[in-house]
């Protein structure tokens, strides 16, 4: 109905006409698809185990077992284009314990057909922080400069070393050959440059209580007890972001 | 009306229990030591704390500590615990794998975790224990049989 209203507004199109105008536009116009996307996302009941607004409440330890899946009010924030849709479509477990657990293992997640797929990535990609602040990872790709590069991996596996709890893929390592490292609980890490955006990992590590309040990541930043500059902030993102 | 909406607001109470009131007065309760420990700590120690979490893969190349290691366990004071706790494991010349989690838990969540592992360890801190532990990786304590001048200056 909102939709016909907004339809409607922009257009400027007769009552009547409103319908015709509707199928005619059906497939083509973002607005509409996600639109469609915020209803399948009712009627699929993602809404039981997610949460689409925030910022997400914090919750003392001892009732964050009922938490039923990670709050998706950033998702457009957080989550890379284009990845969301793949990931509805065929979701593989990132994280190598069951959810709200510590047994090893895969959270099975429902899947969506293809179409609904996109429709709905395209409605939780609207998902959006306003207050998170954009474009503070200069965009190097692949290519960090040497001095960044050193000072990430030196953060990432020696002096915080990350790992412990998010298993990476190393290519060139003393075993000679590209091995898999790291802990469980956290989110793999192995793709992370296909999915997060770094300027998210940048939010996260600083402002913690913001987006996970909820979780089991220890506080970084620059804080009394880790005094991390905005510039190993940006070194690690722009890391995480080469992982693929 | 009124009573109406009391009753209302008794019965969501009843029904959601004390963590969902949505005006709930006061701060709530601090979490035991216990509850912070098989939430946070238990992803590298376990829940037992005998450093068999999940976390503890064969590839790391400290494991964490077994803190149900009475032996082990005895060469560490409450001090140097908090600080390692706190600032993580680089901090206390450990293995920084042991993160910092200062910034997480607040003074007193930390004072009741270090009561809760010398209840796991079942011991007391014995600076016998420290000092034989130090001169096994080759690392004498700070003179620890001089007076320290600097505690004469702060007093
Ligand atoms: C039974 C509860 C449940 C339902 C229903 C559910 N999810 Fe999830 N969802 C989860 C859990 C749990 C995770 C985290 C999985 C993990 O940690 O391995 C998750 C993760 C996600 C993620 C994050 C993916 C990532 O890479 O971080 C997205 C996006 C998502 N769900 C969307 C949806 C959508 C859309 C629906 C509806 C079709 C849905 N979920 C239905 C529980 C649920
Ligand atoms: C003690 C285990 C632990 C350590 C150490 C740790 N993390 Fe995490 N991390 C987690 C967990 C668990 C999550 C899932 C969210 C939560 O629980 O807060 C997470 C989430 C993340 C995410 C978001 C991933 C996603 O898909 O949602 C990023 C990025 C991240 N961590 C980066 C880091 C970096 C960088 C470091 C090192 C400075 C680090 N982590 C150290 C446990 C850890
Ligand atoms: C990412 C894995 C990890 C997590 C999570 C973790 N630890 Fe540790 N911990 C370690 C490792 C590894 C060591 C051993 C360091 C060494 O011996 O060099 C250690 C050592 C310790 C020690 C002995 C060192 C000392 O100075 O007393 C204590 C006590 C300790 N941890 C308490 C905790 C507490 C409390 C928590 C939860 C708040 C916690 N740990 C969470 C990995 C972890």
């Amino acid at each position: 109905m909102s939709l016909f209203r907004l339809l409607l507004s922009r257009t400027g199109a007769a009552p009547l006409g409103g319908t015709a105008l509707l199928a005619l536009l059906g497939a083509s116009s973002p607005a509409w698809s996600t639109e469609r996307g915020r209803d399948i996302f009712f009627a699929r009941g993602c809404a039981q185990c997610h949460t689409i607004q925030g910022p997400e409440a914090k919750v003392p330890v001892t009732e964050r077992h009922k938490l039923k899946g990670p709050t998706l009010w950033y998702a457009g924030s957080k989550f890379r284009p284009g990845y969301l849709g793949r990931w509805l479509a065929k979701p593989q477990a990132f994280r190598g314990v069951r959810w709200g657990t510590m047994d090893k293992g895969e959270t099975s997640h429902p899947a969506l057909p293809p179409a609904e797929a996109k429709e709905v990535a395209s409605f939780i990609e609207g998902l959006k922080d306003p207050e998170m602040p954009t474009g503070v990872v200069p965009g190097w790709g692949d290519k960090l400069p040497r001095q960044v590069l050193r000072r990430a991996r030196i953060l990432f596996q020696k002096e915080q070393p990350c790992y412990a709890c998010h298993m990476v893929h190393i290519r060139k390592t003393v075993y000679r050959q590209a091995v898999e490292v790291g802990g469980f609980t956290g989110p793999h890490l192995i793709d992370a440059g296909l999915r997060l955006r770094p300027d998210f990992v940048v939010a996260l590590l600083k402002s913690p209580e913001r987006y996970s309040p909820n979780g089991r990541m220890p506080r970084y930043g620059n804080q009394a007890f880790t005094p991390l500059s905005e510039q190993d902030l940006i070194a690690l993102a722009a890391y995480i972001a080469t992982l693929k | 009306m009124k009573i109406f909406g009391l009753s209302l607001l008794a019965a969501s109470a009843i029904l959601l229990g004390p963590m969902s009131r949505p005006g709930a007065q006061g701060p709530p309760a601090r979490p035991t030591a216990e509850q912070n420990f098989l939430w946070y700590c238990i992803q590298c120690h376990g829940p037992r704390g005998d450093g068999k979490g999940v976390n503890n893969t064969a590839k790391l190349p400290v494991s964490p500590r077994n803190l149900t290691d009475g032996r082990d366990m005895a060469q560490f004071s409450d001090e140097d615990m908090t600080r390692t706790i706190n600032r993580g494991g680089g901090a206390s010349d450990l293995s920084p794998i042991m993160p910092p989690w200062g910034n997480t838990l607040s003074a007193e969540d930390i004072r009741d975790l270090v009561a809760h592992v010398r209840k796991l360890c079942q011991c007391q801190f014995d600076p016998k224990a420290k000092e034989r532990f130090l001169r096994e990786q080759g690392k004498m304590p700070a003179q620890s049989q001089a007076l320290d001048p600097m505690k004469e200056t702060s007093r």
